[in-house]
């Protein structure tokens, strides 16, 4: 028997006088506690995936969009550049860029986007363990380790994709060979498929002809010489062979010249550039590569570049506006994107938060009220404590005990709502998106959450027990003999 | 066990009473009458240690009462003292056995289960020990009050009006387990009434 046991029966005997306070206060601390936790995994999942990026160039559109599309895959891309716009960046040399990693999308597999890009994406999501195979050659995939997992694909699968980002376009034709899986990085190249540039190119050729990458024997055969790799020309030619592409000569012509120039230019480079990229390995160049990229026609189609700077001094920082106002191209800063997009959510968040601990609050004149009532019913019970030898201190402590137990239950309730919240959130955005949100993570933010609604069901306890810790039980037992 | 002398208290704006001095030895009876606003219940709250005199002196067991402090007395009271009502007062979320326990508690001591079961078969209420106390009839309400009161073996009891709700018969009753409770435990009993039924049982009565 202690003052916990008493309190403990007082709640459960009338659940009802407490049921709306309860109510109230789990709403009020699961809505924050939700907000809080959303705030913060969104933030971080955004922050994981900064990936290191400076600078987003794609097509002229929204510079949100540009972001959210290519480097959080979470929207429609803002539209395709050329490789001719893109060449000067992606070359390897220039003086302020330190990486440019091409993107191609626009396909989708069961949900899972399709990007096509070189093998320097792995050096931008900081890959260390680098599987022994990679997607080498069009048509060849390495799959994020979130995608092998929900469609539990292995290497040596094939599928076929889909154009879009849902699965109602229709199919490609052609099937894709699943290489490799990567190791988990925490970040969304865990949900992407990557393949080559040149798929992409493939598999649009039937609808778009200008985006046919140059086909030219001589050609092919420089670029071949300088990569020193028998096999790929033969992937690369059979790709073709079995496409049964037919180009017009005129169209292959111009774009050949430029691709045998472009191809000279990065053989010197090449090594040197390749090796930085991924140093741990000595692999053939590929199709997968930028030199190989850059060897192909202008005409070519990419979505997008990530780029990252070599160091953020005035000319970098300016890169971007001169893209903007002297090109056809478009440049965005993730920083500066996602802190407005941040700003604009931190406006609602505090709204929605002011709101939640309006409920809390609420809910504290609630348990107030409820406490409050009780005493007048309850002061016979008062005056039996104090009978049979409970202090003034006791009968305080027991009161509070009271609202603090109310709160802690409101706590525990709410903490589970906003679980739930977490788990609802979580479903929609993986099967909308394929982010995925962890489960209610107890950090210190929570504790405080818990300390501050402890607080004040403290607070809202303190009128009640002051007053019944001042009964005066000599008035109420004259009070119960008269009533009698 | 129990003394007092030249007792007064005056409620605000009321006229000053002033009480007769008491003196009850162990094991040994004292009867107040009084007709209602004789403060007679104003008597028993000063004896009980829960209203302030305006001026005497009150000693229990030795202890001058007013001279402990407030949670003293408080804690005095719950050992030394057992207090029964007309209406009896529960913790009404408790038990019967539950509410022994409170009592016990609350004085300071613990109180076992089978403890509380005995005292409860004592007065003949065992099948009501886990019955919530306002489910309990008014009869078994008062004796399961007298057991709350009798809980912490007082050396003084104190009862307010026990017997005025009852008939004859249960008044008697009630009267005679008091007795003997009191008797049990060598306790000094204070009967403070207006039930003049009670006047030929008890020798030393004291009329207000």
């Amino acid at each position: 028997m202690n003052l916990f046991f008493i309190a403990w029966q007082n709640i459960r005997h009338r659940p009802t006088s407490v049921l709306l306070s309860l109510i109230l206060f789990a709403l009020g601390i699961g809505l924050v506690s939700f907000l809080l936790q959303t705030d913060r995994q969104v933030q971080q999942k955004f922050e994981n995936n900064l990936a290191g990026v400076d600078l987003v160039v794609g097509a002229k559109g929204s510079p949100l969009q540009l972001i959210l599309s290519n480097m959080y895959h979470i929207d429609a891309p803002t539209g395709n550049i050329s490789l001719k716009s893109a060449r000067p960046f992606l070359r390897p040399g220039h003086p302020l860029i330190e990486l440019a990693v091409p993107l191609s999308l626009g396909d989708s597999y069961k949900g899972f986007r399709i990007v096509g890009s070189t093998h320097d994406i792995l050096t931008l999501y900081n890959v260390t363990e680098i599987p022994d195979r990679l997607w080498e050659t069009d048509f060849e995939v390495s799959l994020g380790r979130a995608v092998a997992e929900k469609l539990n694909l292995k290497e040596g699968d094939r599928f076929q994709s889909s154009h879009g980002f849902t699965d109602d376009f229709h199919s490609h034709d052609k099937e894709l060979l699943v290489v490799s899986i990567l190791p988990p990085t925490s970040t969304v190249l865990d949900q992407l498929i990557l393949t080559t540039p040149g798929t992409y190119w493939h598999m649009h050729s039937d609808h778009e002809e200008n985006v046919v990458p140059s086909e030219d024997t001589s050609d092919h055969q420089t670029a071949h010489e300088n990569r020193g790799s028998n096999g790929h020309q033969h992937d690369h030619k059979e790709a073709h062979e079995t496409e049964g592409h037919e180009h017009t000569h005129s169209k292959s012509k111009h774009s050949s010249e430029s691709a045998k120039i472009s191809a000279h230019n990065d053989a010197s480079n090449e090594n040197s550039a390749e090796q930085d990229l991924i140093s741990s390995k000595a692999q053939p160049p590929t199709q997968a590569s930028v030199s190989y990229l850059l060897s192909q026609s202008d005409k070519s189609d990419i979505t997008a570049m990530l780029l990252r700077f070599k160091g953020r001094n005035f000319q970098a920082l300016n890169l971007g506006r001169n893209i903007n106002e002297n090109t056809d191209l478009q440049a965005a800063s993730p920083a500066i994107e996602i802190n407005r997009l941040f700003s604009l959510l931190d406006s609602a968040t505090a709204a929605i938060k002011a709101l939640a601990w309006a409920i809390v609050f609420v809910s504290a004149i609630s348990i107030f009220l409820a406490l409050y009532n009780k005493l007048r019913t309850r002061k016979f019970e008062l005056a039996y404590m104090r009978v049979k030898g409970a202090s003034r201190k006791q009968v305080f402590f027991l009161i509070t005990i009271e609202g603090l137990m109310i709160a802690f239950i409101g706590i525990l309730i709410g903490f589970g709502l906003s679980y739930i919240g977490l788990f609802a959130l979580s479903s929609n955005l993986e099967s909308n998106y394929n982010y995925s949100l962890s489960t209610l993570q107890l950090t210190q933010t929570e504790l405080w959450v818990a300390l501050a609604g402890l607080g004040i069901g403290f607070l809202a306890s303190l009128i009640p027990s002051i007053q019944a810790s001042r009964t005066n039980i000599s008035l109420i037992l004259n009070e119960g003999n008269r009533n009698s | 066990m129990l003394a007092s002398s030249s007792l007064t208290y005056s409620y605000a704006g009321g006229p000053l009473l002033s009480f007769p001095d008491i003196s009850v030895e162990p094991d040994s009876c004292l009867l107040i009458l009084g007709e209602s606003g004789s403060g007679k219940t104003t008597l028993l709250q000063i004896i009980a240690g829960m209203l302030p005199p305006k001026s005497g002196e009150i000693s229990v067991a030795g202890k001058s009462l007013y001279t402990l402090s407030n949670a003293e007395r408080d804690q005095f009271r719950g050992r030394q003292m057992g207090l029964v009502f007309q209406k009896s007062l529960f913790i009404e979320s408790l038990t019967v056995i539950q509410n022994l326990q409170a009592a016990a508690f609350f004085a300071g001591k613990t109180l076992s289960r089978s403890e509380g079961e005995h005292l409860l078969e004592r007065l003949n209420i065992n099948d009501k020990a886990d019955s919530l106390p306002q489910r309990l009839s008014v009869g078994e309400q008062q004796r399961a009050g007298i057991a709350a009161a009798l809980v912490n073996e007082p050396q003084i009891i104190l009862a307010d009006e026990p017997t005025s709700a009852l008939d004859d018969i249960h008044a008697e009753a009630v009267y005679n387990l008091l007795t003997e409770e009191a008797n049990r435990l060598q306790a000094a009993l204070v009967v403070v009434t207006h039930d003049q039924r009670l006047k030929d049982k008890i020798q030393q009565t004291l009329s207000l």
